[in-house]
């Protein structure tokens, strides 16, 4: 029988979740995916300073957000530029995954990216108020502001108009 | 919307990781990122110790004394009474104009040189490539085969000072060596 070794575990148990979080951060499963895999390879390349945090799991979640922050602004850079050439193409994305799942990525994905960071963090990923507000370097009045904000938006745009949800900026 | 029912929304909608890498996987990309790192600095300090010794070489090649001097590989035309010239590699008129020096052409009988005399002080001459020198009278002839100077004869030379000349020693009594590119022949 192999052997785990403290990160293996750590990365089984974590994965799921930050993979989760950053698709709906960003609305997208497979960038999810590959932005979760590096903020991965980042806690391995120092495992040894990540293991002796006191949540070793919320410093991969705030790289991996990070990462989707950087992403997002490269994809922009490239946009614009696409659109300065005139040759821009309709942006299709295919997500293998079902409708609804679809539906509140994007829309989670179309709120304010500080909304959507309280969000996640409090009531996806688990964190308390006080540790959502250490993770994003705000007050706790302000995440509990941010959260009341995001959860009325998210429910004014999946129950209670048929608005299109706008496009995916964290 | 109360938290659980947020919670449970969000829980929908997350993507669950399909087809994802395993935890060796992830291990291969980070000694990958590592190799690639350490063959980087190894590069950055190859390319810093390249520099270094670069800029040392090319500082002394600026500051070392000019020009390189060396015996002229162009023989002299045969002569019984040839007085070995020193010369240097480069031809008259092809150096730039780096300092001057004037004086009289002066030749000691004992030691069989040539010299310039500036003012009681003594300057060895290593002279353009092909110059020679003949004796009886002693006098100096280009690279034409044109007689040039002769012993007392007042000369004003462009190139430059140097306190060595390939182990040569200079005239006894004179003050280094002035490696001449260019020769005005200014008369008596």
């Amino acid at each position: 029988m192999e052997s785990t070794t403290p990160f293996d575990d750590f990365y089984t148990r974590e994965l799921p979740r930050v993979v989760g979080a950053v698709s709906l951060y960003c609305g997208d499963a497979d960038v999810a995916s590959e932005l979760a895999q590096e903020a991965f390879v980042r806690a391995c390349e120092r495992w040894d300073e990540v293991c002796r945090m006191a949540r070793p799991g919320a410093w991969v979640h705030r790289v991996a957000m990070n990462l989707a922050n950087s992403y997002y602004r490269r994809r922009r850079a490239e946009r614009r530029a696409r659109q300065r050439q005139s040759q821009e193409t309709d942006d299709v994305h295919r997500d293998p995954d079902v409708a609804d799942k679809v539906a509140i990525r994007r829309a989670v994905s179309s709120l304010p990216k500080r909304q959507r960071q309280a969000l996640i963090w409090r009531f996806y990923v688990g964190m308390s108020v006080a540790e959502t507000a250490h993770q994003m370097d705000a007050s706790e009045s302000a995440v509990k502001s941010l959260t009341y904000r995001a959860t009325d938006s998210l429910h004014d745009m999946l129950f209670e108009s048929d608005r299109e949800v706008g496009d995916v900026r964290p | 919307m109360s938290a659980p029912e947020v919670t449970e929304l969000l829980e929908r909608g997350a993507a669950t990781p399909s087809s994802m890498a395993d935890v060796d996987e992830i291990r291969a990309r980070v000694q990958i990122r590592r190799r690639r790192r350490r063959f980087a600095l190894g590069a950055a300090v190859a390319a810093v110790v390249v520099a270094v010794v670069g800029g040392a070489l090319l500082g002394a090649s600026l500051f070392r004394d000019p020009p390189m001097p060396f015996v002229d590989d162009e023989p002299a035309p045969a002569s019984s009474s040839a007085i070995v010239l020193p010369t240097i590699p480069t031809r008259e008129g092809e150096g730039g104009d780096l300092a001057a020096a004037h004086g009289r052409l002066r030749f000691d009988p004992d030691d069989r040189c040539f010299y310039l005399d500036q003012g009681g002080t003594r300057t060895s001459v290593a002279w353009p490539r092909g110059w020679y020198a003949e004796d009886d009278p002693p006098r100096l002839i280009d690279a034409g085969g044109t007689t040039r100077l002769h012993v007392g004869d007042r000369v004003e030379l462009g190139g430059g000072y140097g306190q060595t000349y390939e182990g040569r020693e200079p005239c006894p009594g004179s003050d280094g060596w002035f490696f001449a590119w260019q020769v005005n022949e200014r008369g008596n």
